[in-house]
């Protein structure tokens, strides 16, 4: 007898192998980071001359970029999710291309476009502005690598909300702009703190776009993943500290912005007291 | 007051050629799916601007194609509820009712705003909603409040589509009787899309019947239920049971609901009256 449930447990125990195995391979690198340093390794890591100022231009730049994105990204996303037509669409697949290129082909092409001899060299030249090897090129990198995400997922959120809310904010006499900051905005916020947070760590973790495009040089435009790089090279445990603490960082941010949920998302949003005199968390 | 529209566009696959005027009190709009119910009532709203078309209420036009005018849809004052009723899901209900008084030129301090909300709530005598989100009332209950919403800036005119459809059979008998007592009392001319007969009923307002994007017939239930214009008005109405097929010869294609009416007698009756291939038969309930 051929029973006929066989079939299906055997394929919920293949599936539950081949999942435990990503977990696994997903999740070791981390132990594997953590247990291969010491305290005092993780001091000097703290202390190398090259740590500080790395952190510190990681932080600012993926600070810059993500607020630009956020800035340029919101109204696209917005525009992509309304819009029907072709130009939409073709702009929509010029947005996910960078997902789908190599950073290091980011970073020649971001030459090719910024650099001297490039499409837009002989303009900038002109007016005395030359990007490659600039804190600027940094950022411009991480834009172009980690836009996308942001975009994608804000894209989406802006998709999920019903055009009747927009209708209704406007006949009830707001502005198109108004509806879009006071309803549209909130309601897709959720999806917004996503693609903004994939879109940081895509950014913190930029390198071979960087490398080829800003360069390596410390204090300009080393960040963090290029310090690693260069570490790596002289001192393994150096470069393990810096991992570490580029790690913490990303994951606590990640964690953080990804617990943020409004009031109103909660299961049992909670009541004010009393809606007269209560200031509320109107926008 | 006195309202009056017309259009003339092809807005996606649907041709839209309509007239419609009116005054207080509620006006129903019938019409089977796609026939441009949602699409007339967004147009009148302001949402969507027709190529040919006027929109005049009590005498001031609001839109019109060959002067070039168009009050764009926040400096209209037209009330709006959608089917799902739009609720802004982040805000509790006394602020979804107020959002009305929190932006435009009407714009008001929060602490006044929200006491309007609360009058308005207390008249509908369902205070209690006040502090809760979208999610945690009944559609009775979000009905409530879209409508309290549409109603506190005094609108022009109210758009409801379908507005008992998302709700369950008895609640939405409750909320019809509601819907027809407020709307009564404020005697606001309203457009109220529907599919249900009963509510033609309740309400007891013009019906104007749309069918790709034209009006093919208008009247009150009872006129259009003594002569349907075409068998959508007859289904609608309750006129007609079944739809058959006679043959030329007079013989049923098929047969009629089981137990309504004794087919071979009244397919005989009928017959002289047959000139075209295809004749639908339509039955009324007497009494």
């Amino acid at each position: 007898m051929k029973p006929a449930l066989q079939h299906p447990i055997n394929l919920k125990i293949l599936g539950w192998f081949c999942a435990t195995a990503l977990v696994i391979v997903l999740a070791l690198p981390i132990p594997g980071l953590l247990l291969s340093i010491s305290p005092v390794d993780l001091r000097a890591g703290v202390n190398h001359p090259l740590f500080t100022p790395a952190l510190w231009l990681s932080l600012r730049t993926t600070c810059i970029s993500l607020a630009l994105i956020i800035l340029c990204g919101v109204p696209l996303a917005w525009w992509l999710a309304r819009s029907s037509s072709r130009l939409a669409r073709v702009v929509a697949l010029v947005v996910d291309l960078p997902i789908v290129i190599p950073p290091a082909v980011v970073g020649v092409a971001l030459l090719q476009a910024f650099g001297r001899q490039g499409l837009l060299g002989p303009v900038l030249s002109a007016f005395g502005i030359s990007i490659p090897f600039t804190k600027t090129a940094v950022v411009l990198a991480q834009i172009v690598v980690s836009a996308p995400f942001f975009v994608q997922a804000c894209a989406n959120a802006f998709r999920k909300i019903e055009p009747d809310l927009i209708i209704v904010a406007r006949t009830l006499g707001a502005s198109p702009a108004s509806a879009f900051i006071r309803i549209a905005v909130p309601i897709a916020l959720p999806g917004l703190i996503t693609g903004a947070s994939l879109a940081w760590a895509r950014s913190l973790g930029e390198f071979g776009a960087t490398l080829l495009f800003a360069g390596n040089l410390t204090g300009t435009t080393q960040t963090m993943p290029l310090a690693i790089f260069s570490v790596l090279e002289s001192d393994v445990r150096i470069a393990l500290v810096f991992s570490i603490v580029l790690t913490a960082l990303g994951a606590f941010l990640l964690f953080a912005l990804r617990l943020i949920k409004p009031a109103w998302m909660l299961p049992g949003a909670y009541p004010c007291t009393d809606p007269i005199t209560s200031k509320g968390e109107l926008p | 007051m006195s309202f009056r529209f017309c259009v003339r566009d092809t807005i996606g696959q649907l041709t839209l050629d309509i007239d419609i005027r009116g005054g207080n009190g509620p006006h129903l709009l019938v019409g089977p799916n796609g026939s441009g119910k949602s699409t007339l009532l967004r147009a009148i709203a302001g949402v969507i601007r027709p190529k040919f078309g006027k929109l005049e209420i009590n005498g001031e036009t609001l839109f019109c194609s060959n002067k070039g005018l168009d009050i764009p849809c926040e400096k209209r004052h037209i009330g709006y509820v959608p089917q799902g009723y739009g609720l802004f899901p982040h805000l509790r209900a006394i602020d979804n009712i107020a959002f009305g008084f929190s932006t435009g030129a009407t714009r008001q301090s929060l602490r006044t705003r929200r006491k309007a909300a609360q009058d308005i709530l207390k008249k509908m005598t369902c205070t209690t909603l006040a502090d809760r989100f979208p999610h945690q009332l009944s559609g009775g209950e979000q009905q409530r409040v879209a409508l309290a919403r549409a109603l506190l800036k005094n609108p022009r005119i109210l758009l409801l589509d379908e507005p008992l459809a998302a709700l369950d059979a008895a609640v939405r008998r409750t909320m019809r009787s509601f819907l027809v007592h407020h709307l009564q009392s404020t005697g606001i001319p309203t457009i109220i899309v529907t599919h249900d007969v009963r509510d033609a009923q309740a309400f007891d307002g013009p019906i104007w019947v749309l069918e790709k994007g034209k009006i093919v017939q208008l009247g009150i239930l009872a006129s259009l239920r003594a002569a349907p214009a075409t068998d959508f008005v007859a289904e609608f109405t309750g006129v007609l049971f079944d739809r058959n097929e006679l043959e030329p010869n007079g013989s049923v294609s098929k047969n009629l609901s089981a137990g309504l009416v004794s087919t071979p007698d009244v397919v005989r009756s009928c017959q002289s009256n047959l000139d075209t291939h295809r004749t639908t038969l339509g039955i009324r309930k007497s009494g």
